[in-house]
C-alpha cells in the first residue's frame, strides 16, 4: 500500500503533464528539426533553424548594440523581450513586496477578505484586463480624456499606446497578484519574536527590515521573480494588444512564424531557443543569489 | 540606595484585559530577580516592558535613574533572553552572537574576539561557524545567551529561559546561569512558572497573580513568611483552616475564630482585621503529633489516614476531626523518637503559636 501511494497520488498530475506539456513539447522539438518547403515540410532532420538563428552577418545596430546575425531579428527581439520582461518584474516585485508586508504585518484582523480581494482582478479574462488598458491608455482613453477635461494637455497623447512602456505597465499589473501570493507567505512565516530580538539588539525599523526581514522573505521573493519573469518573457498577448509596432517580444515573431509566414519550424526553433536561454538565465540567478543554502535555511 | 531598576505603578491593558494593574516594584543592580506566577498572570508583559517591547498604559519605568518612558528597545541598557530563543535562522552562531556589536563601535577583529569571548562564556567555543538549523535545543539558549550578553547590559531579562530544555539541561543550565550572574555581576530578571526553579536561582522573588504582585521576598522569606495564603500555598505544603479573625494581634500573636477548630493563633501576617475573613497556616514540619502541648498551644483531633516513610522522617497524612479536612505533618525520626502514629489512630495535632501564622485570605 505504502509503496504503490506515492505512484498512484502522482499519476493524473502526471498523466496531464504528459498529454499537456512534454507531448507538445517534444512535437515542438521535433519540428525544430524539419523544414518549411513552400506549404510543404521536408522532415529530413537538419539543423539549419538553429543556425539560420545565429549565421553570422553583417552587424545590425539595435540601441546601440550590434547584433552581428544575417537574421537578426529574432537575437534582438529575444535580447529586447528579456530586457522588458526583467523591468516589468521588478516593477512587480517593488510594488508586490510592500503589499504582502502590508498583508503580512499590518493587517490584524480579516486577512482572509483582503486575500480574496486581490484575487478579484482574476475574475475577468486575462484579455479583458489587456484590453482595459487600452481603454486607459488609448488615444481617447481616460488618462487623455481626464487630463484634457482638466486643462493640462489641449491634444490627446499619442506616446502613451503601443510602445514598449505601455507593455511594461500592463504586464506589470497582470502579475501583481501572483507576486504578492508567495512573498506574503513567506513574510507570514517569520517569527516575531526574531523581529522583537533584532530590535532588542540594537536594529532600528530599517535595519530590521534590511537584516532580518529582506533576508528571510527571500524564498517567496525569489519564487516571485520567476513566477513573473519566465511566463512574461514569451508573452504575446500583451505586446499584440498595447505594444503596436515598437511594442512587439519574442512571442510576436513565434506567432507571426507559425501563422503568417507559414513557417512552422522555424518558429519552433525560435521557441526552443527562448526557453534554453530562460533556463539558463534562471540557474544562472539562482546561483548567485545562493538558492541552495537559502532553501536548507528554510527546512530547518 | 535607590534600585537599578524602578517600576512605578504600571498597568497595561490589552483592549479589554488587564494584564498589569498597579505593579511596583525595585531591582537592586547585582540582583538575580524572579517573576513567579502561573501563566497569564502578567509576569511576560513586565518583562518585556522593561525590554521596551511593550509600552505601559500607565506608570513608568527607571533604569540606572532614566526614565525610559518612550525609549525604543534598541536605546535601552537591557537584552533579552526569549522564550523561542529567537536565533536568526539565516545568520551563522558567530553572526547571531555578533549581531549588535556594530551599535556599540565594535567592528572586525575587535567584533570577533569579543564573539569569541562571549561563545567561550557559554561552552561553546570554536562553533561559531555553525549555521543556525544546524543547533541542538540547549545550544540554541547558549547562543540567545551569548548574543545578549556580549553586549555588556545593565539588565540581562530571560523569558522562560529554561522551560524548552529536557529536566537534565535544565538543572546543569541553571548551576550555569547562576554561576555566570555571580561572575558577570549583570543584574538577571527572569520570568518563570516554576517555583523550584525561583527558588532555586533568584535573589528575590516576585510572586504574581492576576496582574498583580503579591510578595516580594527573598525565597526563605517567602517560605517562612508568606504574606497571604495564595503564596502560602505557592511554595511547599500549607496546612490551612479557615476562619475570622477575632484578634489581629501584632505585636503578640493574632487569633482566629476557626468555627468547629475553636480559637487558633498565630504569628500574624499583614493586612489582618478584626471580624475579616482569614486562614491559620502552619507548615507540615511545624505540626507535632502526642507528646505534651505547652500552654498557649493550638490544639485539634484528627485521624491518621495514610503513612509515608522517608527514611529520616515520615509523611503522615491526617483527616480533621472537626470536617474532615486533609491535613499533612512531616514527623522527624531522630533520637529514637517514638514511631509515627498507625493509620486509623485518633491523635490530637498541636503547635505553638510561634510556629504558625494568621494570614488574610
Amino acid at each position: 500500500m505504502r509503496r504503490t501511494a506515492g505512484p498512484a497520488l502522482l499519476a493524473p498530475a502526471f498523466l496531464v503533464m504528459a498529454a499537456a506539456l512534454a507531448a507538445p513539447l517534444g512535437a515542438l522539438v521535433l519540428l525544430s528539426f524539419w523544414t518549411q518547403t513552400g506549404f510543404e515540410i521536408d522532415r529530413t532532420f537538419t539543423l539549419a533553424n538553429y543556425w539560420r538563428i545565429v549565421e553570422p552577418g553583417p552587424p545590425t545596430w539595435w540601441n546601440g548594440i550590434p547584433f552581428p546575425f544575417a537574421y537578426p531579428v529574432p537575437a534582438i527581439l529575444l535580447v529586447k523581450s528579456l530586457a522588458m520582461s526583467l523591468t516589468a518584474t521588478a516593477a512587480v516585485i517593488l510594488v508586490a513586496w510592500p503589499m504582502a508586508y502590508f498583508l503580512a504585518f499590518r493587517v490584524r484582523r480579516g486577512k482572509a477578505a483582503w486575500i480574496i480581494l486581490l484575487t478579484v482582478p482574476f475574475w475577468t479574462s486575462y484579455l479583458l484586463r489587456v484590453f482595459s488598458w487600452k481603454i486607459v491608455l488609448g488615444y481617447n482613453g481616460a488618462v487623455n480624456s481626464g487630463l484634457i477635461a482638466l486643462g493640462v494637455i489641449g491634444e490627446p497623447l499619442d506616446f502613451l499606446l503601443y510602445n514598449p512602456v505601455a507593455v511594461m505597465i500592463t504586464l506589470t499589473h497582470s502579475w501583481i497578484a501572483f507576486a504578492v501570493l508567495p512573498i506574503y507567505v513567506s513574510l507570514e512565516k517569520i517569527d516575531r519574536s526574531l523581529l522583537e530580538a533584532a530590535a532588542d539588539l540594537g536594529d532600528s525599523r530599517w535595519a530590521r527590515l534590511r537584516r532580518i526581514t529582506l533576508p528571510l522573505s527571500m524564498p517567496g521573493t525569489v519564487a516571485a521573480t520567476l513566477l513573473v519573469f519566465i511566463p512574461t518573457v514569451g508573452d504575446y498577448v500583451t505586446p499584440t494588444l498595447v505594444g503596436g509596432t515598437q511594442g512587439t517580444m519574442i512571442g510576436s515573431l513565434v506567432q507571426q512564424l507559425f501563422t503568417r509566414q507559414d513557417n512552422a519550424p522555424m518558429g519552433a526553433a525560435v521557441s526552443i531557443v527562448m526557453m534554453l536561454v530562460i533556463a539558463a538565465l534562471v540557474l544562472v540567478f539562482l546561483r548567485a543569489i545562493g538558492w541552495r543554502r537559502m532553501r536548507a535555511r528554510a527546512g530547518a | 540606595m535607590t534600585p537599578l531598576i524602578e517600576i512605578d505603578r504600571v498597568a497595561k491593558r490589552f483592549g479589554p484585559v488587564t494584564a498589569l494593574e498597579g505593579v511596583s516594584l525595585g531591582i537592586a543592580a547585582g540582583e538575580f530577580f524572579a517573576l513567579l506566577g502561573p501563566s497569564g498572570c502578567g509576569k511576560t508583559t513586565l518583562l518585556r516592558i522593561l525590554a521596551g517591547i511593550e509600552t505601559p498604559t500607565a506608570g513608568r519605568v527607571r533604569i540606572d535613574g532614566q526614565d525610559m518612558t518612550g525609549v525604543p528597545p534598541n536605546r535601552r541598557p537591557t537584552n533579552m533572553v526569549f522564550q523561542s530563543y529567537a536565533i536568526f535562522p539565516h545568520l551563522s552562531v558567530a553572526e547571531n552572537v555578533g549581531y549588535g556589536l556594530r551599535y556599540q563601535g565594535v567592528r572586525g577583529a575587535a567584533a570577533a574576539a569579543r564573539v569569541e569571548e562571549a561563545l567561550a562564556m557559554v561552552q561553546m567555543r570554536g562553533l561559531g561557524g555553525r549555521a543556525a538549523h544546524q543547533l541542538s535545543g540547549g545550544q540554541r539558549q547558549r547562543v540567545a545567551l551569548a548574543r545578549a550578553l556580549v553586549l555588556r547590559p545593565k539588565v540581562l531579562l530571560l523569558d522562560e529561559p529554561l522551560s524548552a530544555l529536557d529536566k537534565k539541561l535544565r538543572e546543569e543550565m541553571q548551576v550555569e546561569l547562576r554561576a555566570l550572574q555571580a561572575g558577570l555581576g549583570i543584574t538577571f530578571v527572569f520570568v518563570t512558572h516554576d517555583q523550584d526553579e525561583a527558588l532555586a536561582l533568584s535573589d528575590r522573588i516576585a510572586v504574581m497573580e492576576g496582574g498583580r504582585i503579591l510578595q516580594t521576598d527573598t525565597p526563605e522569606g517567602l517560605y517562612l513568611r508568606p504574606s497571604d495564603a495564595r503564596v502560602a500555598g505557592f511554595f511547599g505544603t500549607m496546612n490551612l483552616i479557615p476562619g475570622t479573625v477575632t484578634d489581629p494581634g501584632g505585636p503578640g500573636p493574632a487569633e482566629l475564630d476557626g468555627g468547629p477548630f475553636g480559637r487558633l493563633r498565630g504569628l500574624p501576617g499583614p493586612g489582618l482585621a478584626a471580624g475579616a475573613a482569614a486562614v491559620a497556616a502552619v507548615r507540615p514540619e511545624r505540626l507535632r503529633i502526642g507528646g505534651a502541648p505547652g500552654a498557649g498551644a493550638n490544639r485539634l483531633a484528627a485521624r491518621v489516614s495514610a503513612r509515608t516513610f522517608l527514611g529520616d522522617r515520615s509523611l503522615v497524612h491526617l483527616r480533621a476531626a472537626a470536617d474532615g479536612r486533609a491535613l499533612v505533618a512531616l514527623v522527624a525520626h531522630a533520637g529514637g523518637a517514638a514511631a509515627p502514629p498507625e493509620p486509623g489512630a485518633e491523635v490530637t495535632l498541636w503547635w505553638e503559636a510561634a510556629s504558625g501564622l494568621i494570614l488574610s485570605a
